[in-house]
């Protein structure tokens, strides 16, 4: 499984299911929804950087990186493009 | 007549009914002193009317929030002791306390499914939609517990694999928050942004502040914008938080400043001093560092000189004293403290406090390392206790060590700390193939781990090694810089 959809099955496990309303989908807003929050994005960049080798930079933690599914999967695959020019 | 947290909450509200117990998440949401009380009274007797009775102890496994304070001070009000269930801890890991705190019920999420196996009859819904589930108690309750007054039981995983469970009373509870308010100086007048678990700080800060008065404001997510908006909406006095969200608000690149904030309170982990001056720069505020450990509470804030004394935690408290067990020739040991409110009794193996106490001659011995200077600050810089601390959630290494060694592949496993620059430490593994075993790879490792560890315990690396690194003496090496540059030993 490649990381976007790792970065996909896990945000659904561990911060959608059961919580999200019918027909939820990627472009959803997790913020406004309640879905992500203080905690959840705490242990979602903990994730992000332990399991995904993400390294943040300053800015990066920011609402429009975090705010759907979409945007959280745009801003991995930035991240890995980066580093894969680095 | 024995103490009750909630009736000092209740007192609280009777003096202030119209004053705001909380505010947020969302915009314009906030509950009076009076109205909180009103709702945990109703919530105290939906409990009693299901069967919770006094003496009585209840695992809660629910989001932190306004309903987390209050399902808390109406089992409290019922008379029944608190277990907190983290949400974020591994099936496996949630059900390691039921089997090692005897634990008569739990309050849950809707979704009760994960305790389903133990069970006794249907879930009762509750208000919050939560419903409280009678469980089999799957251990005996330790004889003495009744006549402490427990009002938490904080489980922790022990040092070997043991598990433990730090017993709190309401008067334990009691006296360390009018000791750390020596220090602090929180009453009516203060708004205090909360952003931490609830299920791992709840005793010398949300019961801090409802009985002191104070208004909470919780934010609807953790970005520094959001705190800082937050922060400005409702003119907090104090921020409670730690490295990773001053980390943040420092970043923020609005123009949002902090005109009514009286402190700056980190906990949780240690801060980078980048962070401390990059707050200070963008607020003018120096964060205050504290120490806080479950089996004390909080005897140290670095209130006086946070930006003289930058990476200590201040002097201590007036209540408290310190005393450094085996010092080296750099004035560094042990960090033994005794005080007010220290912790009651370990629940298993059962020591009741002065057990705990008269092993160290009256002092209760912390595990952590520190020096203090010639003006009497305390400054922290390890552990004793064989644990790591990523983004300063504390776990002990041989919690890991033991669900590795689980794996058939594997023979033996050390795990170790290495710095992170965002998360302060994270674990790596040294992991010994078991014969006849194709060593799995990384990713099937980690996603083996992820079936029994919170993530956050999760090594980032395995290292495969012919043998652990040991002393002469047989004991394993632990020492990150010897361990890192064992390069002979690896084998794959």
């Amino acid at each position: 499984m490649n990381l976007p959809q790792q970065l996909r099955e896990h945000i659904i496990n561990h911060y959608i299911k059961d919580k999200a309303p019918d027909g939820f989908n990627d472009d959803d807003n997790l913020i406004d929804q309640g879905l992500l929050d203080s905690l959840a994005i705490m242990n979602l960049i903990v994730w992000l950087e332990k399991q995904a080798a993400i390294e943040f930079d300053e800015g990066d933690i920011v609402l429009e990186n975090f705010s759907s599914v979409k945007a959280l999967l745009d801003f991995v695959r930035r991240k890995c493009a980066v580093s894969s020019d680095d | 007549m024995t103490l009750n947290l909630a009736e000092i909450f209740f007192q609280q509200a009777a003096l202030r009914p119209e004053h705001r117990a909380i505010l947020g998440p969302d915009e314009d949401a906030s509950i009076s002193y009076g109205a909180l009380r009103e709702h945990i009274q109703t919530l105290a007797a939906q409990l009693l009317a299901a069967g919770l009775h006094p003496g009585m102890n209840i695992g809660l496994h629910y989001p932190g929030g306004q309903a987390y304070i209050a399902l808390t001070y109406a089992l409290w009000a019922c008379g029944a002791c608190v277990t907190p269930i983290p949400m974020e801890l591994a099936t496996e890991e949630k059900q390691l306390i039921f089997q090692h705190i005897a634990i008569d019920a739990v309050i849950s999420t809707a979704d009760c499914t994960l305790f389903a196996a133990h069970a006794v009859g249907a879930a009762i819904p509750l208000a919050e939609h939560a419903c409280l589930l009678n469980l089999k108690v799957l251990r005996t309750r330790p004889v003495a517990l009744a006549r402490l007054n427990p009002a938490f039981i904080r489980f922790t995983s022990g040092t070997t694999g043991e598990a433990k469970g730090v017993i709190l009373s309401h008067e334990t509870i009691f006296a360390r928050i009018q000791a750390a308010n020596q220090g602090l100086q929180i009453d009516a007048n203060d708004r205090i942004i909360w952003l931490l678990s609830m299920a791992y700080h709840f005793a010398v800060s949300i019961v801090a502040y409802l009985s002191f008065g104070a208004t909470i404001i919780l934010c609807k997510n953790s970005f520094g914008s959001t705190i800082l908006q937050a922060a400005n909406r409702y003119r907090a006095s104090l921020i409670y938080a730690a490295p990773t969200h001053y980390e943040l608000m420092s970043h923020d690149r609005s123009d949002q400043a902090l005109l009514d904030l009286r402190l700056a309170i980190v906990t949780t982990a240690y801060l980078r001093p980048d962070i401390a001056e990059a707050f200070y720069q963008r607020f003018g505020i120096a964060p205050h560092e504290t120490y806080g450990i479950i089996e004390v509470g909080l005897p140290a804030v670095n209130l006086d000189a946070p930006k003289e004394k930058r990476g200590s935690v201040g002097k201590l408290l007036p209540s408290y004293s310190v005393t450094l067990d085996s010092p080296d020739e750099n004035g560094i040991g042990e960090i033994m403290l005794c005080g007010p409110g220290l912790l009651d009794a370990y629940y298993q193996p059962w020591q009741a406090r002065a057990d705990i106490l008269s092993q160290h001659g009256g002092w209760l011995a912390t595990g952590d390392l520190g020096f203090i200077d010639e003006d009497d600050y305390l400054f922290i810089v390890g552990r004793s206790k064989e644990m790591i601390s990523v983004a300063g959630m504390k776990f002990f290494i041989r919690e890991v060590e033991t669900v590795l060694e689980r794996h058939p592949a594997i023979q033996a496993a050390c795990v170790f700390a290495v710095k992170s620059r965002r998360l302060g430490e994270t674990p790596i593994a040294h992991v010994v193939p078991a014969a006849n075993q194709e060593p799995p790879d990384d990713a099937e490792l980690k996603a083996y781990c992820g079936e029994h560890l919170a993530g956050y315990k999760i090594p980032d690396q395995f290292h495969w090694v012919e043998s652990l690194a040991r002393t002469a003496s047989g004991k394993l090496i632990r020492n990150t810089e010897k361990l890192l540059t064992t390069q002979h030993t690896k084998i794959l």
